[in-house]
């Protein structure tokens, strides 16, 4: 890494930077171990999620009563749960599921707050004051807490799984999203572009905007992690995704009514994606939190 | 500013944001989209009934006549009441938060135990074997989901192992649970020198909380090690070094207490994973607490529960938000000038 490149000039007049200062961040990091782990697992679950469901030869959702509680085997690679059903099939339908709820919600936190937040510390005055009172209050719970009320509330849906743990994550982005505004819009290139009569608008979504944004997108793959955690965790409590839709958390909660006997492949699989995927997002998380730290 | 200054209004910062929370519990329940009496009724019921629940509930009224009734309430301690118990919730709450309170402290304790021990060993030597080794487990114990890692832990250490009893409550089902003084069991079966009783007790508590701490740990690591690290490059520390003081004497001694302030700025994070965890954990092993309570609440519907649940859990997390403050503020005089 040369000193050139690890100077972050990101207030300069044009283009979305974040992107570019990702791309290349992502190639010096590429020697990372973790990072390079992490980034193989996320792939691999992405790979696994677009076409594995495509090729498995069993329905997700077909129960045959004559093939319960088959241990793992060539025919079913992950054995098969109380109903017959391949565990396998199961697994990577809900690979899909998950990574889908898991980008919803964080797709959907990141571009509320982010856009919340700048505006709250653009304008500042009584929006900003209302809108962080409001902040303040939603993080006086927990998230998960927060949410369980919400998805208790709405009723069980994917929809609302989505829109409960989304709600809960949005005050995150709002604040760090709001902060980095703060501090930009009195830095001097914000001033340059005044004193040249660029619009406030202007100045707001093509220059603050893309520089405030960056811890929210190292907050994001951190995010995307605690999104499945959350979800899973939902679902076992029996909350938004219901059997007998492929989640892992609904499929793990199945499995524990097994733990007391042998059949330990009907949890531990589903937990151990779940591991995996959160272990992919979390070490790309890290690797970018400490470079971005590094960088400031 | 004085230190009473600063408690004052910090204390009264609390008041504000405990208000808020209030308003924000009975949004949640009469502002969203579900209708609570539909819950209420469930699938099978009539129109005439639906209508009468409402009415029975207030929600027949303008949101704010709502909302001054269900504040009044809370203000005599009225929470409802649940109808799967048929108890005051409150009661029901308080009843079961001795359990809860019992199981956190143990997971808090040993996890920061653990976590301190292993940021400062890392912060010692940053960029080492030990370092790289305490990183690589703080990102793994993030990623596990609690759930499961119980569910491993029961299967190894009961099923398999034998080496804990029945992981289900909080004492073998044969035994009577000690009658007061405090709720703790650990505490009380001691009071009446009841020593099987608290063998029992403690082997019940043991695989919850490894459970929990394992999921803190590494928060508490993390934060320990960043924290570490500054106070070990300052100047004071490396004059410590200078002279020749032992490592060991100079983190624990000198560092520690220097690095606590920031470490415990952050502990509110633990605290949210406390409390989260502590619901599927609660779940998980029949631990009968407040978690265990608004688990069976959600899963009959019982509406006035659920609500009292998390205003229970907001309050708390505010409240200990606030002793945290409060602490470093006292630890720390240059908090209180800002």
């Amino acid at each position: 890494m040369t000193t050139q490149e690890s100077s972050p000039r990101w207030h300069t007049l044009a283009g979305p930077r974040p992107v570019r200062w990702f791309l290349r961040s992502a190639r010096s990091l590429l020697g990372k171990k973790l990072f390079f782990l992490s980034l193989l697992l996320v792939l691999a679950l992405l790979f696994l999620a677009i076409f594995a469901p495509l090729v498995v030869p069993y329905q997700p959702l077909k129960t045959s009563p004559d093939e319960q509680f088959l241990p793992p085997s060539s025919e079913h690679w992950m054995g098969t749960d109380q109903f017959g059903r391949d565990m396998f099939a199961r697994l990577v339908h809900a690979t899909r599921l998950d990574l889908m709820i898991s980008f919803s919600v964080v797709g959907l936190a990141l571009v509320v707050g982010s856009l919340l937040g700048a505006l709250s510390g653009f304008i500042g005055g009584k929006l900003d004051d209302v809108l962080m009172r409001v902040v303040d209050i939603l993080q006086s719970f927990p998230a998960f807490i927060l949410a369980m009320g919400m998805a208790a509330v709405l009723g069980n849906s994917i929809g609302n799984v989505i829109l409960a743990i989304a709600v809960a994550y949005t005050p995150y982005f709002v604040r760090l999203t709001r902060g980095e505004m703060l501090r930009v819009r009195r830095l001097e290139y914000a001033d340059a572009a005044r004193c040249v009569g660029v619009s406030p608008w202007r100045t707001l979504y093509y220059h603050l905007l893309p520089n405030s944004i960056t811890p929210s997108l190292v907050q994001a793959a951190l995010a995307l992690g605690w999104a499945m955690l959350d979800t899973a965790g939902l679902a076992f409590l029996g909350l938004g995704i219901r059997p007998p839709t492929p989640e892992w958390g609904v499929m793990v909660s199945e499995g524990a009514k097994n733990i007391l006997s042998v059949e330990w492949w009907t949890w531990l699989f589903p937990g151990l994606a779940i591991f995996i995927a959160v272990f992919g997002f979390n070490g790309i998380a890290d690797t970018l939190r400490a470079r971005v730290m590094r960088e400031e | 500013m004085s230190l009473g200054f600063y408690l004052l209004r910090r204390l009264g910062l609390a008041v504000i944001t405990l208000f808020g929370v209030v308003v924000a519990v009975f949004l949640l329940t009469r502002v969203l989209p579900g209708n609570p009496a539909y819950v209420k009724a469930g699938p099978y019921a009539k129109p005439e009934q639906i209508e009468r629940i409402t009415a029975e509930m207030g929600l027949d009224k303008p949101i704010p006549v709502q909302f001054w009734n269900y504040f009044t309430d809370l203000l005599h301690g009225d929470m409802g009441v649940s109808w799967s118990t048929s108890h005051p919730v409150r009661e029901d709450l308080m009843q079961r938060l001795p359990a809860t309170i019992e199981l956190a402290v143990a997971a808090f304790v040993l996890a920061s135990l653990v976590g301190l021990s292993l940021g400062i060993l890392a912060a010692i030597k940053p960029g080492s074997a030990i370092d790289q080794a305490v990183h690589l487990l703080s990102v793994i114990g993030a990623s596990v989901a609690l759930f499961w890692l119980g569910l491993m832990l029961i299967y190894v250490f009961y099923y398999k192992l034998r080496w804990v009893p029945d992981p289900m409550g909080r004492l073998d089902v044969l035994m009577e649970p000690p009658a007061g003084p405090t709720g703790l069991l650990l505490v009380d079966t001691l009071v009446h020198g009841e020593f099987q009783q608290w063998k029992s007790a403690v082997g019940h508590l043991v695989l919850p909380t490894i459970s929990l701490a394992i999921v803190l740990t590494p928060t508490i690591a993390k934060m320990a090690r960043a924290a570490m690290l500054e106070v070990l490059q300052s100047d004071y520390i490396q004059t410590a070094r200078a002279i020749g003081l032992s490592t060991a004497r100079m983190a624990w001694r000198d560092a520690l207490p220097n690095a606590m302030i920031p470490i415990l700025t952050t502990m509110g994070i633990v605290l949210a994973y406390l409390m989260a965890g502590n619901v599927l954990v609660e779940m998980l092993f029949a631990w009968p607490g407040i978690g265990f309570y608004a688990w069976g609440a959600l899963m009959s519907n019982d509406f006035d529960a659920i609500q009292g649940f998390v205003l229970l859990i907001g309050i708390l997390y505010v409240f200990l938000n606030l002793v945290i403050d409060l602490l470093y503020g006292v630890i720390d005089p240059r908090i209180r000038l800002a």
